[in-house]
């Protein structure tokens, strides 16, 4: 009975990572970008790597909204804003 | 969208075709538009948010003895496009191949800005690096001359606000065509067999700048060249090498040239209180009361009433008696002038102060800073809308003009949520419905109409939500968005600017009035003066051509409570711009000021009249929500294509038709009863079935498991 009220709380999506990433990242803690997943779009990956967040770039916590489905993260000295299940995507430690 | 073709400015100004052109891009939110504005005089829209300038807008500007054409473009981040106005930007770049590029790279963010420059240099333009210092506290401090000698390329300081540097600027602009070397990072990548497969499609000195492209695979460029990715086998990690290696060769370039401050450009101490997650919409909620309280009722209010009486004193009694003097009272001069124009203008003449403060407010929310914040903080609850966080400019700039908003969709990275955000601007009650709002509401709810109009504006708000569910749900799903978007520190601009906007829009709204709302009026008048061979009404009694044309329409709205055909003839005529609604009842009821348009309502031999509260009522909502005025129709239709359009203002006739109608009786219906027994059954009517759909689909839906750690 507590496995199934862990499974109704949780809400985790499906696909599960072994390494840490940019949407679970916590606050006032700094990480390194290792990669990113197969399952992103392309374009995005090439958004997001044009817009600096490239593997070795250190990135931060900004903020999260409301139902945290977009975040805030500082990376090269500015803020930048996404979606969490874009954030899923990319790897970091 | 994936073609590279020569587009068309398509806007006001005269292009000269045959003049050299020098291109603006750089990183949105650098200061491009304020540049232009600078160099060629224009006074194009800026503020501080990533998406205000949405197409190309070209201008001449003299460049020491040479004219040149400037030519001002959307902001990207690099040659690949995510959005439709960094499309329009890239397709104007790659559709002038030798024209010289002025870069425009923010001070405080010259990293990412540089990523864009050395993405031009690969393309082998002639580029010109603007560093531009917008803030008076800059992060960074650039060695310039290193800079220039290192990358090869003119590099210029600039305050494009203040117009410093600007001179140097133009001296490099008017010097002759010279293509930028390929930065020398590029020989170190892997390019060698995308090189050979491209042999031949195209010229050798673009030959880097295609296989860069390919190596991030980018699909229009695959297009353009004729190949496919799947042949070229191409590994998915070499766009991350790619930028890998842009970005080393910045961090480089950093070590040797610039000093920086090590703080983050955006954050602020602000952003505590307004990012935090539970207080960012209600704050947002608040100052948008704030504003509407401030433009609509206290301020904005006085100083509307202060204009009305005084135009009513000064032009309203003058031009009678002097019009009276000279041709006298029956005839149609005086008419013409005291009715038609001075009647019917100047009711909307005094909500002057009202329109120049909402847009005055609107346009210091745009220069704060703040709206990147409140799209952050809506983009959970549009997202379940099917719209994005980004949608909320649009949204919010259609409580200004919703022309100006509609064209802002172009944010939008997806084509169904533009097309959605555009549909659903017109049902933000904007500045010209005011006026029906005021007058009409004034004279019969009085103090109450507070109320009325904030219901009014919720509606409109209530309607759109359900519309873009039932949308989403059905035929425009939208894909998922990314909702990549920066965040700029928060700016007040100063007092002169302040001043330069309001001067503006009062300038904007006395050319419309003066041109638009004049010659419909006359229009009007002159169709409801004579009837149809041409006799003057007044004299012979005849019906008039309007009278006519009314009656055939007034049969629609009898269901509404309001079926006269001066009442139809004022809704048809509001089509071409909101304000004609309140300036030709005005004119009709044959009053010049506003509290006597109030009484004459209540009277039944006024040609408009209102028989209940409840026909005022569905008046109010349907000219809320019955359809765009033409100049937003017109600009749906180049956004979004003629099919959506029609679409959108069909279903806007029909959605403000009906909702009109339930709300005419159930006015009646709490005029009748009382409050309480009517929303009793109102929300029997609805819950009931919701109930029991909810219900029934929880029975249906089988039991899934949502994949936790063991199950048993």
């Amino acid at each position: 009975m507590f496995l199934d009220y862990l499974c109704f709380k949780k809400r985790t999506s499906l696909v599960r990572y072994n390494m840490e990433n940019l949407s679970n990242i916590k606050k006032n803690r700094t990480y390194k970008i290792v990669g990113y997943s197969d399952n992103l779009p392309i374009k995005i990956v090439r958004r997001l790597c044009d817009l600096g967040l490239t593997e070795g770039e250190s990135v931060a916590l900004g903020g999260r909204s409301l139902l945290k489905k977009a975040m805030l993260i500082k990376v090269r000295g500015y803020l930048l804003s996404l979606k969490s299940d874009i954030a899923r995507g990319v790897f970091v430690q | 969208m994936k073609k590279f073709r020569k587009k068309k400015t398509d806007n006001s100004y005269c292009s000269v075709k045959h003049l050299p052109e020098v291109l603006l891009v750089g990183n949105p939110n650098t200061g491009k538009t304020t540049l232009f504005n600078k160099l060629t005089g224009a006074n194009e829209h800026v503020g501080n948010w990533h998406g205000v300038t949405v197409e190309e807008k070209g201008k001449p500007f003299s460049c020491g003895e040479r004219e040149m054409q400037l030519v001002d473009l959307p902001g990207i981040y690099s040659l690949s496009a995510l959005s439709f106005e960094e499309q329009v930007a890239i397709d104007y770049i790659r559709a002038h191949p030798k024209t010289k590029i002025i870069n425009i790279c923010d001070l405080n963010n010259l990293q990412r800005n540089l990523s864009l420059t050395l993405g031009l240099m690969e393309l082998g333009a002639d580029v010109i690096l603007a560093v531009n210092c917008m803030d008076r506290r800059p992060l960074n401090r650039v060695d310039y001359a290193g800079l220039e000698r290192e990358l090869g390329i003119k590099v210029v300081e600039i305050n494009a606000g203040k117009g410093w540097g600007l001179d140097k600027l133009k001296k490099l602009v008017s010097l002759p065509y010279s293509p930028s070397k390929v930065p020398k990072y590029v020989k170190n990548l892997p390019l060698s067999v995308l090189k050979t497969a491209i042999l031949g499609k195209c010229e050798k000195e673009k030959q880097d700048f295609f296989a860069i492209k390919l190596c991030e695979r980018d699909e229009a460029v695959a297009a353009e060249l004729g190949l496919n990715f799947s042949d070229l086998q191409i590994e998915e990690a070499l766009i991350q090498k790619v930028a890998s290696a842009r970005y080393e060769y910045i961090a480089s370039l950093q070590k040797r040239f610039f000093t920086s401050s090590g703080k983050v450009y955006g954050e602020s101490k602000l952003d505590k209180i307004i990012l935090n997650r539970f207080l960012a919409f209600p704050i947002f909620l608040l100052v948008l009361c704030g504003v509407f309280y401030l433009t609509f009722f206290s301020f904005g209010a006085l100083l509307s009433d202060g204009l009305n009486a005084l135009l009513d004193i000064s032009l309203g009694s003058w031009t009678r008696s002097a019009c009276v003097a000279m041709f006298g009272e029956a005839s149609w001069i005086t008419h013409l002038f005291c009715d038609a124009i001075i009647g019917g203008v100047g009711t909307v003449l005094g909500f002057l102060p009202q329109v120049a403060l909402l847009f005055l407010f609107l346009s210091i929310l745009e220069d704060s800073g703040y709206l990147s914040r409140v799209a952050f903080a809506s983009e959970d609850i549009f997202g379940k809308l099917g719209l994005s966080g980004k949608s909320i400019y649009t949204l919010l700039m259609g409580f200004g003009c919703s022309t100006t908003a509609v064209l802002t969709a172009r944010n939008m990275e997806d084509k169904n949520s533009k097309i959605k955000t555009a549909l659903l601007t017109p049902y933000m009650s904007c500045s010209a419905k005011f006026p029906i709002y005021v007058v009409i509401g004034g004279a019969f709810f009085g103090a109450a109409n507070v109320f009325v109009i904030m219901g009014l504006y919720l509606l409109g708000l209530v309607v759109s939500i359900i519309l873009s569910l039932i949308l989403e749900k059905t035929v425009l799903k939208s894909k998922e968005q990314s909702f990549i978007l920066e965040f700029p520190p928060y700016r007040f601009g100063g007092a002169k600017r302040i001043f330069s906007v309001l001067w503006e829009n009062v300038k904007t709204f006395l050319v419309r009035v003066g041109s638009l709302l004049v010659s419909m009026n006359v229009i009007i008048w002159l169709l409801s003066s004579f009837s149809f061979d041409f006799s003057f009404v007044p004299d012979s009694g005849k019906m008039s051509m309007l009278e006519g044309l009314g009656k055939v329409l007034a049969p629609i709205f009898i269901p509404l409570g309001f079926g006269s055909w001066g009442a139809a003839s004022a809704l048809v005529a509001g089509v071409i711009a909101k304000e004609v609604i309140i300036s030709s009842i005005a004119m009709f009821n044959g009053v010049s000021s506003e509290g006597m348009i109030g009484s004459s309502l209540h009277d039944p031999s006024s040609m408009i009249y209102f028989p209940t509260t409840a026909s005022v009522i569905s008046f109010l909502v349907f000219s809320l929500l019955y359809c765009p005025c033409i100049s937003t129709t017109a600009v749906l239709g180049r956004e979004i294509g003629k099919k959506w359009t029609f679409v959108g203002v069909v279903l806007q006739f029909i959605i403000g038709y009906l909702v009109a109608l339930f709300a005419f009786n159930m006015w009646g219906a709490i005029e009748k009863f009382g409050a309480l027994p009517t929303l009793g059954v109102l929300a029997a009517i609805l819950i009931v079935p919701l109930a029991l759909f909810k219900i029934v689909s929880a029975i249906k839906k089988p039991r899934t498991c949502r994949g936790c750690k063991g199950c048993k």
